[in-house]
């Protein structure tokens, strides 16, 4: 049935099906997550989207598991919603009862495993990429909002002045692209 | 280090390198971070960051998010020996690890029944299979069976999906309260009797309280099918330091048992084909209320 909505005749219990689905979620929502308010309806539709995107059904292993499926389509819309809001950064967007600490049932349910050599070079390679954009942020954050001169930032950042001067420009024309396109 | 203190950190004026080299570490491991960071680097420069591209890949969390519906009834050895890779995967993964704990708890919600009815029905219960001596097959139910001694009387207010539940019969002074309370739509729903047919046999169990006190309850346990398959019967209370045995009752074709006198605590009810060298096993949990 949620197939069909990519067809061009959709099942004709498809609207009701999704409306059960929508009622259930905003459920969790109401228990879980009162205080995204406005922006669960953002994470219901992105949630609704994706249970009847083929791509996502492509991926259902297990159909009977259909119900636990979905709900884990809506906490992750949800946390995806949370994030861009920047809500996931200022702290925990769900309410958590006395006896949920998710740490503590992860020990419980994970088992105690290490990372093997695959993983420890592939967190090696990330952590290279992460160290090279936050070098470009910081040489942006310096100069626009703490007015550091750019022989100061290429010596703080161990930089060269010409790279320095060479992100700056990029920044500029960055900028002066979003400011044109805003107009 | 919480995402909130890594981005402050990141974000902050010249951070204690220390305090830094842990930020970057914690995005290197956190794919909500560095989403949150990638686009900030994109929002400032009007380009992706070198290397950005690779990072979906580097991280791997997209088909370990995918699975996680998978493994939120499992216990801890099941998905270390079924899932290696995702297991392996949580163990670093902050972004993972923390969407898994909140699937793990509204799942959780879901199994207590506090999330309103099902939305689709099922045929019958799921089973898992934890580890048997060789020859012997054990099936353990999934999910959770709870019964909670409630002031009006025992009721099962957890039950695992596929079992079949027959609402109990509650006085009406028990619905007195409010409008807005009683059509909450999160209400815990109060069950006499559940009923679910065993994995692979033609039999079903039926397991029906009967209150006796605020602290006991009894239950009983009616097993039928058809043929005439010799059965033990088996209650166990579970306990940290292993489990004893409550009851243990033999017999052919099926039968009736109660069980007087249960009081909160976990228990292991355990159906035995012995013919078949094959156990059902259903886990539950009696309740005090307070």
């Amino acid at each position: 049935m949620l197939r069909s909505a990519q067809s061009r005749a959709p099942d004709p219990r498809l609207g009701e099906v999704l409306e059960a689905f929508r009622r259930h979620w905003m459920t969790i929502a109401r228990k879980r997550y009162p205080r995204l308010r406005d922006d669960v309806e953002d994470a219901v539709q992105a949630a609704l989207m994706k249970l009847v995107s083929a791509d996502r059904l492509a991926h259902l292993k297990d159909p009977g598991r259909l119900e636990a499926w979905a709900r884990s389509i809506f906490v992750h819309s949800v946390i995806d919603v949370a994030r861009e809001g920047g809500r996931h950064r200022t702290g925990r967007i769900y309410l958590g009862e006395a006896d949920e600490d998710p740490e503590q049932l992860l020990r419980e349910r994970l088992p105690a495993d290490r990372p093997g050599p695959e993983d420890v070079a592939a967190f090696h390679e990330r952590l290279e990429i992460v160290r090279r954009c936050i070098q470009n942020l910081d040489v942006a954050r310096l100069r626009f909002l703490e007015d550091v001169p750019e022989k100061e930032i290429a010596a703080r950042q161990n930089l060269t002045r010409d790279a320095v001067a060479g992100q700056l420009k990029r920044i500029r024309r960055g900028l002066r692209i979003a400011l044109r396109d805003a107009e | 280090m919480t995402h909130h203190d890594c981005m402050a950190t990141l974000l902050g004026s010249d951070p204690a390198p220390a305090a830094r080299r842990e930020a970057e570490q914690h995005v290197a491991r956190c794919s909500d971070c560095w989403a949150v960071l990638s686009i900030l680097h994109q929002l400032a420069m009007r380009d992706r960051s070198a290397g950005a591209d690779r990072m979906g890949a580097l991280f791997g969390c997209g088909a370990v998010q995918e699975e996680m519906y998978l493994l939120a009834d499992s216990t801890a050895e099941e998905i270390g020996r079924r899932h290696p890779d995702v297991a392996r995967h949580l163990s670093s993964c902050h972004a993972c690890r923390g969407r898994f704990g909140e699937i793990l708890l509204v799942e959780r919600a879901a199994a207590r029944g506090e999330l309103g009815l099902p939305l689709v029905a099922r045929e019958g219960p799921r089973w898992r299979e934890p580890h048997a001596a060789a020859g012997q097959m054990v099936r353990e139910a999934v999910g959770k069976l709870v019964v909670q001694l409630r002031r009006a009387g025992a009721a099962f207010t957890a039950v695992p999906d596929g079992f079949l539940a027959s609402p109990l019969a509650v006085p009406a002074g028990a619905l007195r309260g409010s409008a807005d309370e009683r059509e909450r739509p999160d209400e815990l729903r109060l069950f006499q009797r559940v009923r679910f047919t065993l994995a692979e046999s033609d039999l079903f169990v039926e397991l029906t309280l009967q209150p006796e006190s605020r602290e006991r309850v009894g239950m009983v346990v009616h097993i039928s099918g058809t043929g005439r398959p010799r059965l033990a019967f088996n209650l166990r209370e579970i306990q940290p330091d292993g489990g004893s045995l409550l009851a243990r009752h033999t017999m052919v074709g099926g039968g009736r048992v109660l069980m007087r006198g249960l009081v909160p605590g976990q228990y292991l009810l355990e159906v035995e084909e012995k013919q078949e060298s094959r156990r059902h096993q259903v886990r539950f949990e009696i309740e005090a209320t307070a």
